[in-house]
């Protein structure tokens, strides 16, 4: 009976180190993991950016399509939204901002802004041939 | 045999949080290191966005 209970005792003080093991390292990688999907964004813009770049140079965009894509890019400031008016950059300069400032609680939704702009590069990407 | 096994996992996760607390006691010089590493990849990264301006428009530049 007793050895029985040594044995409960020693599993429930398992569980709950383990349960604050796993809690302080994943606090402790939540950042580092937030900063490296900011890179990925980066990496992927740059792209992004360097085929429109190169599109419009063989003028394989028209210049109303290119005006576009540099409203996305750079923003326009008098738009009724914020994310408009900021532009890629500007929320890219906000997204830093924010990770230099955060907390484990606005990770969540730094990583979501993330995802956004993720999505919305992913739909201004062009092929080779050309077209959004 | 089960407090064996139960002793091994707790021991594992003793080594768990030993090693992030050591890491939260380490010198002071390394620990803003290793932070000042992370932010500088976060200005790093900004960095390189805000240096792409506009995608010169074909008909002239716009920025």
């Amino acid at each position: 009976m007793l050895a029985r209970d040594r044995a409960w005792t020693t599993a429930a003080v398992a569980l709950l180190l383990l349960a604050l093991a796993v809690s302080c390292t994943s606090v402790r990688d939540t950042k580092s993991d937030v900063v490296g999907e900011y890179g990925d964004l980066v990496r992927r813009a740059e792209q992004v950016h360097a085929q429109w770049t190169q599109a419009a140079a063989a003028g394989r965009e028209s210049a109303a399509r290119v005006a576009a894509f540099n409203a996305f890019w750079v923003g326009v400031p008098a738009s009724p939204t914020e994310e408009a008016a900021l532009g890629f950059r500007g929320r890219s300069a906000r997204i830093r901002e924010q990770l230099q400032t955060t907390t484990p609680d606005s990770l969540a939704g730094i990583r979501a802004e993330i995802a956004r702009l993720r999505a919305e590069l992913d739909a201004w990407a062009l092929t080779t041939t050309g077209g959004a | 045999m089960a407090t064996a096994a139960a002793g091994a996992v707790a021991g594992a996760a003793i080594k768990v949080i030993a090693d992030y607390v050591k890491s939260l006691g380490e010198p002071p010089e390394e620990v803003v290191r290793a932070f000042g590493r992370l932010e500088e990849f976060i200005d790093a990264y900004d960095a390189r966005i805000q240096k792409l301006g506009a995608v010169p428009d074909p008909a002239g530049p716009l920025e």
